[in-house]
Parts: C-alpha cells; structure tokens; sequence
C-alpha cells in the first residue's frame, strides 16, 4: 500500500471501495496520523495551557458539528443552539450530582434531553421557514434562558451556579486537564464519525435533498418535516453534549455561559468554518475560539498588546469582520480556502 | 384489476380561479395515457393534484385502489407513484448518483442510529442501492457523468436524470410532465425510446404531459384532452386528433364549427418530424 501517493482519478472496482470515508490511500495515512497526534504525541508534549485550549477548541467543534448539520446540511437556521447546550448542561449536573450518575452515562443523558427539548421547539418552530424559524428559534433561546432562570429546582435560580464533581476510570482521571482532554476529543471523534456515516447513508441524503430542493424531497417520498426534526433533534444532540462537556471542563455550570451570543458564534463557527462541511466546522470552531486567546494570549508574547478595554472591542471587530471577509471573499469557510491551496500545490506547476 | 388512476370529479379552485372543473380520467394498469390541451388547460395542475403538491377542491384520486384524494406528495409516493417536473427539480447541486440515489429514498430503511453506524443492514442495503441505481445509469446511458453535479449538465441530459430519479423510486404510476419540452429530434427520440422500454420492461403505467402531437400520436394508448379545466375529449390517439372539440382547441374556434370534415389536423405534419 502506498503511504502518500497522489490521487490521479477516481479507479474504484467495487461499491465498497467507493463509499468510503478515507478514500485515498493518503487520505487514510492522514486522518491516522491525526488521531494518532491527537491522541497520544499531543498529550504528551502539550502543556497544560495548551491542553486547556485544546479542550475549549473540542467542545466548541461538537456544538458547531451539530449545528452544522442543521444550518449547514439540512439549510435550517437556528439561533437557539446555546440554549439547548444549557439544557444539556443542567442534566449532566443534576444527573451527576443528585443522582450521582458518571459522566459517561451523564453526557449522552444530556444529548438525548437537549435533543427531547428541541423537538419541543422544533414541532412548531419547523412549520416555518426562513426567517421566521430564525425568530422562532430565537424565541427557544430565550424561553429556556428563562426557564432556567427560575426553575430553581433544577438551576438553582437566577444566577446560581452548580458545582459538577469529577470523575474517574482506572488511571484516567477527569479532574485533570489531560483526563479532560481525552473525554472531549474521544467524543468529538465519536460525533465527526457518525456524522461522516451518516452523510453516506440514506438519512443524511435526505437531509441534503431536503435543504437543496424540499419540494422534489417530497417527491421522491422524503417527508420534509420530520426530516427537519431529525436534523433538529441531532443538532441539539451535539449542543446537549458539549454544553455538558463544558460544564465538566469549567467545573460549574451557569446560565451565563449560554447566552444569546453563544448561539451566533456557533452560527459564527460555520460559516467561516464551512456550511455544509465536517471538517469546517472543526476549523471554524478553532478559529473563531483561538481569536480572544490569541489576543489575549499570543499577540503580548511577540511585543504587542492592548490595554483590556480596547481588547474587548478588538475580539468583536475582528469576529464582524472575519465573518464579512469569508461571506464575500470565500462563502465555502476555511476548508474551502485549505481545499484550494492543497489543490494548488497539488496541481503545481499547472493550473488544473 | 383496479385502474391505474382513477380520477372522478375533480375540481380545484385558487379563490376565484377555477384550474380544474368536472374532470374525471381512467388510466389503465400498463397504458401509456397522454394528457393533452393548450397552455393554462390545467394539464400540471391535474398532475399537482395526483400527487399531492395541490389539495383538490372536491372529488376523488385513486391510484391502483388505494384513496390518494388530499394526500401529500410524500405519501404519493408510498402509494406507488413517481413524477417529473415541467421545469427540472433536480438536487442541484449533488451528482447524478446521489439524485438518483435519493429516488431509493423509500426502499431503504436506515435511520438515524443505524445510518449513523453505517454498519451490517445499513451497509449493505447501501450498497445493493448503488447496484440498483447503476442499472439505472446504464438503462438512460448516462454512465458518463455519474459524478458530474446536475446543475452543470446540458438540459437534455438533466430530464433524463430527473426519468432516472422518478425510475428509482421503482413506481407503479409515472406521471412525466412534458418530458421532451425543448428537445430537438434526436433527444425526444431517445426519451420516447425510455418512456416505451420502461413500460414493457418494468410493467409502469404512464400518464404523460405532452405538447408534441406527433410522439403523443405515436406512443399513447389512451389520451384525454384538457381545455380550461375541463375535459373535452377522450379516447385513443386517432379518436381524439378527430375530435372537433380538440381540434377547436387547438386550432381556433371557427374552423371546426362545422364538423370534422373541414380537413384540419392535429397531426399534419409527417410523424416524428420536428415541428
């Protein structure tokens, strides 16, 4: 087997061979690499800052995976994705701390409860289109902002905060950044896979069919609304699950963490990441989380640096305008933009 | 044996506007049956109403037994039936395979969780999909752009793509509406040549909307004639191109008073000729 050849066309002999997701011999070589990187030289040689920001970057990408497969594959916009990251949220910190579940069982509990709430949401809210389910998924936002405000029981009111205890397994530890690492990025492989198999396989065509042209999705007997709430439902899936991620990784959770604004960046995340595309939703989830950092973080050590009232503005001014560049310059996000410069230098020296 | 389509007393009214008053049609199990009539006759408004895009206003659809009256197009298509668009509603953007892949739509089975694991029956059923639709690529000879996004084909080809799409779906009733609009000689040729395999092949009953009077002539086994929402004529080819009530329809009120006698023709010109 050739480690890294080039692909010269497409000279499949079988279905098989031509459904799969690493295609190429080389694509295989580099989607193992990464997962080895990802899983065993990165904990190594990361410090603890670093695997900090790492985390942050893997709990943002399972939200934007999911609302990626809402906005970007089935073209049903929502701005209430922060909303139902809470929910998921404050199910894996009750769950764990009343009933002392593991996180294990906790997180995927989380998922399938922001996903129960959604469809809720999504019974009505998917009767509409455009910009009116954008409204009305703004009315989910805020409704559950509410409810969490003021059901005290389950929030601990207006306000409050819950602590979410650690866990452990054999030598893994949650408590610890690396232990934290682990959890997170094995859960953004687990989602990245099934939404790779899921985009080969009949539902996930049928979202597609039901975002490029619903009409001639119902005529081949796809019926539209419940395909809309199946996206509806795996989208807050992923928000259930990284909310409860991020509850894990922060250690507490409050409704203050899931604002309004969350809900745009994620929308943020795949539009500069790229609507429609698995691994845009990763890129755009690091880039849009490394902007503050970098600010923050990253411009002092190279000698520049603002004073901390001008960095706020900084962050948002640069979001606005990353946002404006990729809608005008590049509407398919960063992974168009990598896809063209490996297909440059691919092609090099001819042009196609 | 039940009919095909059975449509009795349909009426379908937009406010004011009458589309469809009065109109009832039979199609037998295995027939080529033409809808024919001028522009505005109400001919896709029927076929709207067949398969669930319109609610009719009263009046009942019936295909191969089974009550299809006020249904939607999704459950149109659980009863059997299949359809094309006048102007082409293709995916646009996917290749052919996956437009035609979406036609298996229906016999597939694979949800959620286990389209999600893509593994065992999900897999597999997969896989006989694509054997299934590659039968289908070679039946309308479009091997050659399996991969080439629709959007990007040459309109010929993309009606023949959006036959292969409603073929997929394996229907018992195919309403094609217009099929060979804006095709030269050859083209139509090659889609009469699909639409007359796919009934001796597969046994699909059709009900076809077509201006050119010369293939309608030439492949109908039965044809209804449709003016202003109402049926005016029905019966096969040659019983209808005599019809004076077509023929005034077609060519202008005052030729035909008289009776049929008058010399005009419906298919005047050498069949299969371009028009």
């Amino acid at each position: 087997m050739p480690l890294l050849t080039t692909q010269t066309g497409r000279f499949r002999d079988s279905y098989v061979a031509d459904s799969r997701i690493n295609d190429t011999g080389s694509k295989k070589t580099v989607v193992l690499g990464g997962l080895i990187l990802l899983f065993l030289v990165v904990p190594m040689v990361a410090d603890d800052y670093q695997l900090g920001v790492l985390n942050l970057i893997g709990i943002a990408a399972v939200g934007a995976l999911g609302l990626n497969i809402l906005v970007g594959f089935t073209g049903q916009i929502s701005l209430g994705h922060a909303a139902f990251a809470a929910v998921g949220a404050y199910t894996a910190a009750n769950l764990s701390l009343r009933l002392g579940l593991p996180a294990l069982i906790a997180i995927p509990a989380a998922g399938l409860m922001a996903g129960a709430v959604s469809l809720l949401f999504g019974v009505a809210a998917l009767r509409v289109k455009g910009l009116y389910l954008a409204i009305a998924t703004l009315a989910a936002q805020y409704s559950i902002e509410w409810v969490l405000n003021h059901w005290s029981f389950a929030t601990g009111g207006y306000q409050a905060t819950l602590l979410m205890p650690p866990f452990a397994i054999g030598p893994w530890d949650s408590a610890t950044t690396v232990g934290k690492y682990f959890l997170i990025m094995g859960i953004l492989a687990l989602g990245v896979l099934y939404a790779e198999n899921l985009f080969r396989s009949r539902t996930g065509r049928a979202l597609v069919a039901v975002r490029d042209q619903y009409l001639a999705a119902e005529g081949v007997g796809i019926n539209v609304f419940h395909y809309k709430l199946r996206a509806f439902f795996i989208s807050s899936v992923y928000a259930g699950i990284a909310g409860a991620l991020y509850g894990y990784n922060v250690g507490i959770v409050t409704t203050e963490f899931f604002p309004l604004v969350l809900s745009i960046q994620f929308l943020a995340m795949i539009i500069i990441g790229g609507l429609g595309s698995i691994p845009g939703s990763i890129l755009g989830a690091a880039f849009v989380t490394l902007i503050p950092i970098v600010l923050r973080d990253g411009l002092p050590t190279i000698g520049i640096s603002f004073s901390s009232d001008i960095e706020v503005y900084l962050v948002q001014v640069l979001f606005g305008l990353t946002i404006l560049l990729f809608l005008v310059l590049e509407s398919g996000g960063l992974y168009r933009l990598f896809n063209n410069v490996r297909d440059y230098f691919r092609m090099w020296p001819f042009s196609y | 044996m039940p009919l095909a389509l059975d449509v009795s007393d349909l009426e379908l009214r937009f406010g004011g506007l009458t589309a469809l008053s009065g109109v009832s049609l039979q199609v037998q199990q295995g027939h080529i049956a033409s809808l024919i009539g001028p522009n505005g006759a109400g001919k896709t408004s029927l076929v709207n109403c067949v398969t669930g895009y319109y609610r009719p206003t009263s009046g009942r659809i019936s295909c191969y037994g089974t009550d299809v009256t006020g249904s939607s197009p999704h459950k149109a298509v659980a009863a059997g039936m299949a359809r094309t668009y006048q102007n082409i509603e293709l995916f646009k953007g996917m290749s052919v395979l996956d437009n035609l892949l979406l036609g298996r739509h229906r016999h597939l089975r694979s949800g959620l969780i286990s389209g999600g694991l893509y593994y065992g029956r999900a897999r597999r059923e997969e896989l006989a999909a694509r054997a299934a639709v590659e039968h289908l690529i070679d039946f309308l000879e479009i091997a050659h752009v399996r991969r080439t996004p629709v959007g990007l084909l040459p309109y010929g080809l993309q009606k023949r793509v959006e036959l292969g799409r409603a073929l997929a779906v394996e229907p018992r009733l195919l309403l094609l509406d217009e099929p060979m609009a804006g095709m030269n000689l050859e083209e139509k040729q090659d889609m009469a040549r699909f639409i007359l395999e796919t009934r001796e092949e597969r046994g699909v009953t059709v009900l076809l909307i077509e201006h050119d009077m010369g293939v309608v002539m030439d492949i109908s086994d039965h044809v209804v004639a449709l003016e202003f929402g109402r049926v005016i004529g029905a019966g096969t080819a040659e019983q209808v191109a005599q019809d004076p009530r077509v023929i005034a329809a077609y060519l202008g009120g005052q030729r035909a008073e008289g009776d049929g006698e008058t010399g005009a023709s419906l298919v005047g010109a050498p069949q299969g000729a371009p028009s």
